[in-house]
């Protein structure tokens, strides 16, 4: 296989049929390519698989790659690739994290994936840089089912933002899952990324006494009754996101 | 030469950029003018790729909506066609050739006589016609013209299931993965065909009815609505950015956003299918909470005050919180001035908004 792996088409005959003539060896000759090209799409079957997994996670914005068990690297979207400064290529098309501690818990997840029956998702902490935000690292093992022997068994390892103004609520969307007028939405939206009400206020162009009836609305519509539960609600709304969407 | 020839078919299962290349071997081989495959579906017009000849008039074909007006396409699906390649004079009535306007106005002038070709049907009840166009001055192919082309059939055919497998093999990949993060996902094709859904997706027939044609309904006649024009517009390509869908809380179930996103794929990829991706997601104050554990790593917090974190990223009060853990409001305060210098923030509510959402994977 061009994976470097190798297949084996075993065939046997029960004691006392005898050996394999002349004949036999033809048909199952004739065979080999049709064998041989089906275990070859197989295979590519599976790598394609996992090259739709990332395509997808770079439609939600987050970098991704697949690492099979042994750690090697299958496949990575282009946002993954852009972080060079956290993901390592080491020796044998393996991956290592820039910061030691988080590449520890790292090697231990994949060496413990490989290991479990069920394995399970981890997330790996990965803190901040004088020039990176904090990071969290999920991985995420995509075991398929016993036959597909072709396809193995696959780790995703996807990285999310820890920032605040990541996963805001647009207005419009508050809008219409709460009922909230368009100036509630806005004001909603502002402090959901964690803003002060002075703050939220001043950037609408409103009074914070104004601000204050809004919020009292808000707080009825969500049936939330303080700030940072209101921000706890929708925090939970968008999906997790590390670029603008569909960005190479 | 065969051999190559057929290597590079299943190639292009995997490679559709290769598709104009296997289609320009195919006219080299039968002697032809140009070589077209393309896929008719139920729904919506029929995706295709040819060579450069032929583009045009098929181009303007589609845009004329000649599919759907040819007598010869209509009659196409009212027969069995044989396995096989076939030469249209020796299938079609004389009659129904001859009134292909459509066709022959944009033909006629390139030099361009009849079609030999073949149908394959797809395990999606979708069918593609693999074609080869024939100049005039060499209409009827010979017997080993069509010999070459018949013996590539088999790969052919074979080359489209394994490509129409594969769009569905990266779709199941995919809500399987989103099914890891605990996201319900779908992945539907462009006219809203659900190609594969995950368990959790399925789990809320409420909110995700199937409909007809294997596509999907909201059971909200307004969100339905947006949906189902969001779907309409992606597939037009019109504004193809990403849609979020409002959901009010029911009685059952919290506010949901239901997300439209488009997949990027290549213009050749008529077999693949999978166009839009949709995810829901779920509002609740206490979901997607990080763990202790994860906060001490990103933020260099102690367990204790990881635990308040933790606890306080759902909103809590921080009486509340406090009361949880056990100790009192001062202690809690206290944790609280620590954690705000240790996390850059200043105040609850912006705690909550870098904290909240941080872990979208449920962790176990």
């Amino acid at each position: 296989m061009p994976s470097g792996e190798l297949a084996i088409f075993v065939f046997q005959r029960a004691l006392g049929e005898g050996r394999y003539d002349r004949g036999s060896f033809d048909v199952l000759d004739a065979l080999r390519p049709t064998m041989a090209r089906a275990s070859l799409i197989a295979a590519r079957l599976g790598v394609e698989r996992a090259r739709g997994t990332v395509a997808a996670m770079t439609a939600i914005g987050l970098p991704a790659a697949v690492l099979s068990l042994s750690g090697r690297v299958l496949t990575a979207n282009p946002l993954f690739e852009a972080m060079s400064s956290v993901f390592l290529p080491v020796a044998f098309g393996g991956l290592a994290i820039a910061e030691p501690n988080a590449n520890q818990l790292f090697q231990e997840a994949i060496v413990a994936a490989r290991g479990e029956a069920e394995p399970s998702v981890r997330s790996i902490p990965v803190p901040a840089t004088a020039d990176r935000q904090p990071l969290i690292l999920h991985l995420l093992p995509l075991r398929r089912a016993a036959h597909e022997i072709f396809s193995g068994a696959d780790i995703l390892v996807a990285a999310t933002a820890v920032n605040a103004s990541s996963m805001v609520p647009s207005p419009t969307l508050l809008a219409g899952l709460f009922d909230l007028t368009p100036a509630e939405a806005r004001l909603a939206s502002a402090l959901s990324q964690g803003r002060t009400l002075t703050e939220a206020t001043a950037s609408s162009n409103i009074t914070v006494k104004t601000g204050r009836s809004y919020l009292e609305r808000i707080f009825a519509k969500t049936g939330t009754r303080q700030q940072s539960q209101l921000v706890a609600l929708l925090k939970s709304a968008e999906l997790p996101q590390m670029a603008k969407r569909g960005s190479q | 030469m065969s051999i190559e020839l057929a290597d590079r078919v299943y190639e292009a299962a995997f490679v559709p950029e290769l598709w104009p290349d296997v289609l320009e071997q195919l006219t080299q081989v039968s002697n032809s003018a140009a070589a077209s495959l393309v896929l008719f579906s139920d729904r919506g017009p029929p995706k295709f790729v040819a060579t450069d000849l032929i583009a045009p008039v098929l181009e303007a074909f589609d845009a004329a909506d000649g599919w759907q007006r040819s007598e010869e396409v209509q009659l196409l699906f009212s027969m069995t066609p044989p396995a096989a390649f076939i030469y249209d004079a020796d299938y079609f009535p004389a009659e129904a050739l001859e009134s292909n306007h459509l066709r022959l106005d944009r033909t006629r002038p390139l030099g361009i006589g009849g079609q030999v070709g073949s149908f394959v049907f797809m395990p999606t009840g979708e069918m593609a016609l693999f074609s080869t166009e024939r100049w005039q001055h060499n209409d009827r192919p010979s017997g080993d013209e069509m010999a070459r082309l018949n013996g590539l059939r088999p790969h052919l055919a074979r080359a489209g299931l394994v490509a129409t497998r594969l769009g569905l093999e990266r779709a199941r990949g995919t809500v399987s993965a989103m099914e890891k993060m605990g996201l319900p996902a779908a992945v539907l094709t462009s006219t809203g065909r659900a190609l594969a859904v995950n368990t959790l997706l399925e789990a809320m027939p409420a909110v995700f009815r199937p409909a007809a044609h294997g596509t999907i309904s909201i059971g909200d006649a307004e969100a339905n609505g947006l949906f189902q024009r969001a779907v309409e517009a992606m597939r037009r390509r019109v504004d193809a950015s990403v849609r979020s869908i409002p959901l009010q809380a029911r009685d059952d179930r919290p506010p949901l956003i239901i997300h439209l996103l488009p997949l990027q794929r290549s213009a050749h990829d008529i077999f693949g299918g999978g166009d839009i991706l949709i995810a829901a997601t779920a509002l609740s104050a206490s979901s997607m909470v990080p763990s202790p554990t994860l906060l001490t790593g990103l933020f260099d917090l102690t367990p204790a005050e990881a635990r308040l974190a933790s606890t306080l990223s759902q909103g809590v009060a921080l009486k509340d919180a406090a009361a949880g853990s056990k100790i009192t409001i001062k202690t809690a305060r206290t944790y609280l001035e620590r954690i705000f210098a240790k996390t850059g923030t200043r105040q609850q509510s912006q705690l909550v908004a870098l904290l909240k959402g941080a872990d979208r994977v449920p962790t176990p």
